[in-house]
């Protein structure tokens, strides 16, 4: 079943997803001009959003030839300081998941099942290379699984070999070695440039810069003032643009912001949320929930940030970038990660929310396990907590809506039984 | 811009070095029981290092004829002064004032301004060194009533002081290099200044390949850290807020582990620890390190995260 | 007499409730099919004929289930769970702690307070395992009507396993019992502890305190009741006509 008929075929179905996907992302952005709540210094991000998820827009954009990254562990002050501009190879399109459908496992991670299907549809094209960290299994087995998708990345590819205990030092001492080891990927790049402590220490102001930013916005929606599908959007805008601009937007955007309607505020956590895909952001509005804040890598956590260093030599700022990378991360893929349930309580002892909603992408197993772990310490804390299994597809959108909306009504209960005398 | 802890830190710093080396010149004088290194070889100081005393008092009081005598009050009278510096100040005396510890400090911003990397010690290498400083202060405190009762001659009576490299280096600040020389009045002079210079020599080595060297050998802050139970100056943590992103552990010049690595406690008040607040600064999250004065304290948060220069 | 109407807009079928207050005066149902606006309508209308009364008595109308926003009519929508949780508490006599419901196509587990409150839920996913549409199909399927489910279950003399509680593996699992022989009784009971294992998976380590309730059309079937007594080893309680309880429980949440 080859030939110039089944390649014409092939084709064919590609450019069908490949319309959709943007059609969706159109139906997105639509949704958000139209909102009540839209601020003029939202347009920048509206834009960068409507210009397209791809690298080569980035590459345009900052003048900087692209790194595609998937995860949070690569240090982007690192491939910034390279020359590069890293962008983050995400999609949250169902259309894109449905071209990479056939010929995969049913329970398959609907996130990296996307990327494939953008990958088919040559979404990330003209990056320099691609830096994957060793993650989960899915992304270990993401090359592979291209083959069987019959397709190909073009760019060279640098694996990050993934020390799962990060408290000690010897899974420190460890990744500090890979990192040195994606230092040297980088160098040899940029065509043997090398990489100055100079640049990295501007590389570091520059993200430290953005992180900043990033923590205004996420201390104005914890007092009610942005809500969370604008917050998506402006993170899934970070790495289309200079970070610099990106944080010079979003300080635009903070003096506009201005209280939102009353609604109870929930944690959001768990798997992350990714343009297009705002189905469970939508829901969670309609049924009259507010996120307060939320630990997704594509959220508050898209930015590690807060890289500090007493030692100034180049050994010691990469040093502090890969200690804060990898023992600053918080994803479920570590072993030694209790105390990531304390990001989750902390802000609730000082009463920012009350109840959280772990959100699991079903065959994201790191996230799956993590929503019944955590669950015990939450509800000890008197939280209340609601685990919603989905994935890409709307068609359970009913489905979620009803336990979403009787769950708004047992905090909406507890929040009136507080005003009576 | 405010004002960050680390800037405040600096001044206050700087302040204490021009108060305790220059001091005397303007007639400053606090005193022989600082507990710093306020040394007393240096022409002009404004106060005295209670190691000095110590000694002297240790080995004066043992004397039969002292007791109930002026002196011993004396003494006491110092002690009791020096633990009430030491309940106040706790190791902020390390952190804040010693003037020995900024000179450490300058070396430290030397060494990054010229892009040298930092020599960190293993935790192996750390633990095994951190009897060190107790046994120097059981050495100091021993040798002066050998002294008293005639078994070791008179040039033994300053132990601590004859090796120590705050009396080699910091009259260096008063132009008074002397006591980098050879003291060839008798073999036991002889031996002890050489001594002195090659630990003034290793000294000045490590203190510039590593934040805070000496203090890893320190008996003062050996002496300080027993006193803890009096302190009143503490840095606590909230263990139930901790991410254990291990920042204090980076931004440490002691490179202390136990702060990020406790679960339970929230004493984290270390032997080593400077009470620089370092660590407060460098960590990202709302209240999970504190710098607390009896009830008064700065606090970790994002927004005072600045353990960072703005400008590259 | 002004009246409340509660709407349930179920997967299977529309049930509706008038009440006055918190007395249940009419209860009727139709199969769910397109135009469930117009269906509503007529079941309205034919409640309001049974009770000889007019339109204008009708206070307010209250719709909940999958189709709510189908139902342009209604004066408040309420989540089938709020619903559930209200309807059964006051039929129960302020005694359910924990409700299980199965509908046409999902399973839900509440636990409330002692004043009705919902202190937790559960509810499945998309799948369909396990609920009203399984048993549906094997009534088509053993030819059975649903109705005779609860008293051929207690003729089964043999243990049977089956495995599934997947709709579409359970069919084939089922036909090929019937070929191998094996009674429709036996099948039916085996089908029965199928589904409460499945309830009892949902449930998992959820604190059973307090009176058990059993609600949803499915809860008419004496034998599911038994098995989900035997999985959970707790006695579980059924009102009567348990598929109205959310209807109920909408038309109550007039009252708020």
């Amino acid at each position: 079943m080859s030939g110039p008929a089944s390649n014409e075929r092939r084709e064919r179905v590609i450019k069908k997803a490949a319309d959709k996907a943007a059609l969706e992302m159109t139906w997105t952005l639509e949704r958000l001009r139209g909102r009540p709540d839209r601020k003029p210094a939202y347009d920048y991000f509206l834009k960068l959003a409507a210009d397209g998820l791809s690298p080569a827009k980035a590459a345009e954009r900052t003048g900087r030839p692209v790194v595609n990254l998937m995860c949070l562990q690569a240090p982007l002050e690192l491939i910034h300081a390279a020359g590069f501009q890293p962008f983050k190879v995400f999609s949250g399109s169902p259309a894109e998941g449905g071209l990479a459908a056939q010929g995969f496992p049913a329970l398959m991670c609907p996130m990296l099942r996307s990327v494939l299907g953008a990958v088919q549809v040559n979404r990330f094209p003209g990056s320099a290379a691609w830096v994957l960290p060793t993650t989960c299994d899915w992304l270990v087995k993401f090359p592979e699984m291209l083959k069987l998708a019959g397709t190909e990345i073009e760019a060279p590819l640098h694996w990050l070999e993934l020390p799962h205990l990060k408290d000690g030092p010897e899974g420190r001492e460890r990744w500090l070695d890979e990192v040195y080891r994606l230092k040297f990927f980088l160098e040899k790049l940029a065509g043997g440039r090398k990489i100055d402590r100079r640049q990295l220490r501007a590389s570091i102001a520059v993200y430290d810069e953005a992180w900043r930013a990033l923590g205004a916005l996420a201390e104005k929606r914890r007092r009610g003032q942005l809500a969370a599908p604008w917050f998506f959007l402006l993170t899934g805008a970070f790495f289309l643009d200079r970070p610099e601009h990106w944080s010079e937007a979003v300080r635009r955007v903070l003096p506009q912001l201005e209280p939102g309607p009353e609604a109870p505020r929930v944690f959001l956590a768990g798997s992350p949320i990714f343009l297009p895909n705002f189905k469970l952001l939508w829901l969670m509005e309609e049924a009259g929930l507010a996120v307060a804040a939320d630990d997704l890598c594509s959220g508050e956590r898209l930015l590690p940030g807060g890289v500090n260093y007493s030692d100034a030599s180049e050994f010691g700022l990469v040093s502090a970038l890969a200690q804060r990378y990898h023992q600053g991360c918080l994803c479920p893929t570590f072993i030694d990660n209790d105390r990531r349930v304390n990001n989750i309580l902390g802000p609730a002892r000082q009463g920012d929310f009350k109840a959280v909603v772990f959100q699991v992408l079903k065959g994201c197993h790191p996230f799956d396990l993590e929503s019944l772990t955590i669950e015990g310490p939450i509800r000890d804390q008197g939280l209340k907590y609601l685990r919603l299994e989905t994935d890409y597809s709307p068609e359970d959108s009913q489905n979620l809506l009803t336990r979403l909306e009787a769950y708004r009504r047992t905090l909406g209960e507890d929040h009136e039984s507080q005003h009576r005398p | 811009m405010a004002v960050t802890l680390r800037s405040l830190r600096w001044a206050v710093q700087h302040l204490s070095f021009a108060l305790l080396i220059y001091g005397g010149r303007f007639g400053v004088s606090l005193g022989p029981a600082l507990p710093c290194f306020a040394c007393p070889y240096v022409a002009g100081c404004g106060g005295y290092c209670y190691l000095m005393g110590l000694q002297g008092y240790i080995g004066f009081g043992m004397t039969l004829a002292a007791v109930g005598g002026p002196r011993l009050l004396a003494a006491l009278g110092w002690l009791a002064v020096f633990i009430m510096l030491v309940a106040f100040l706790g190791k902020a005396c390390c952190g804040w004032i010693c003037p020995f510890g900024l000179v450490q400090d300058w070396l430290t911003a030397l060494r990054n301004k010229l892009g040298i990397r930092e020599r960190r010690l293993s935790p192996g290498a750390k633990s095994a060194l951190a009897p060190l400083k107790y046994a120097l202060l059981v050495y100091l405190a021993l040798v002066p009533p050998l002294v008293t009762i005639g078994l070791l001659p008179e040039d033994f009576s300053l132990p601590f002081c004859n090796i120590c490299p705050g009396k080699s280096l910091l009259p260096l600040f008063v132009g008074e290099a002397r006591y980098l020389g050879l003291d060839m009045n008798n073999f036991v002079t002889f031996a002890f200044s050489l001594t002195l210079l090659i630990i003034t020599g290793l000294m000045l080595v490590g203190m510039f390949f590593k934040a805070r060297f000496f203090c890893l050998f320190c008996p003062l802050l050996a002496l300080i850290h027993l006193l803890k139970p009096l302190t009143v100056l503490r840095l606590v943590k909230a263990p139930e807020l901790c991410l254990g992103c291990g920042n204090c552990r980076r931004a440490c010049p002691m490179a202390i582990e136990e702060v990020y690595q406790e679960k339970i406690s929230p004493d984290v008040q270390t032997g080593e620890c400077l009470n620089c607040g370092a660590c407060l600064e460098a960590c990202p999250t709302d209240s999970a390190l504190k710098l607390k004065f009896l009830k008064y304290g700065f606090s970790s948060s994002r927004p005072g995260f600045g353990g960072l220069e703005k400008k590259p | 007499m002004n009246l409340n109407i509660g709407l349930d807009l179920g997967s299977t079928a529309i049930k509706l409730v008038m009440t006055e207050g918190d007395r249940l005066l009419w209860r009727s149902r139709t199969p769910t099919a397109p135009g469930q606006e117009a269906a509503a309508r007529r079941l309205m209308a034919g409640g309001l004929a049974g009770l000889g009364l007019d339109e204008s008595r009708v206070r307010r109308v209250a719709a909940t289930g999958y189709g709510k926003k189908l139902f342009a009519g209604a004066d408040k929508n309420i989540d089938e769970i709020s619903a559930n949780a209200a309807g059964i508490f006051k039929l129960s006599g302020a005694r359910a702690r924990t409700v299980i419901n199965i509908g046409g196509q999902d399973l839900k587990v509440m636990t409330l307070d002692d004043r009705g409150r919902i202190l937790d839920f559960k509810m499945n996913d998309k799948c369909a395992a396990g609920t009203g549409r399984f048993f549906e199909q094997a009534a088509r399927i053993l030819d059975t009507p649903l109705s005779e489910f609860g008293s051929l279950g207690r003729l089964a003399e043999t243990d049977l396993e089956l495995n599934s509680t997947c709709v579409v593996f359970a069919e084939s699992e089922m036909v090929s019992l019937l070929a191998r022989g094996a009674a429709k009784e036996d099948i039916v009971k085996s089908l029965n502890h199928s589904v409460a294992r499945r309830v009892a998976g949902l449930m998992g380590r959820s604190n059973l305190g307090g009176d058990i309730y059993l609600d949803g059309g499915p809860a008419q079937n004496a034998g599911l009741v038994a098995a989900l007594e035997d999985e959970l080893m707790a006695e579980i309680k059924v009102v009567e006509e348990p598929q109205f309880t959310v209807a109920y429980g909408a038309a109550l949440s007039l009252l708020e």
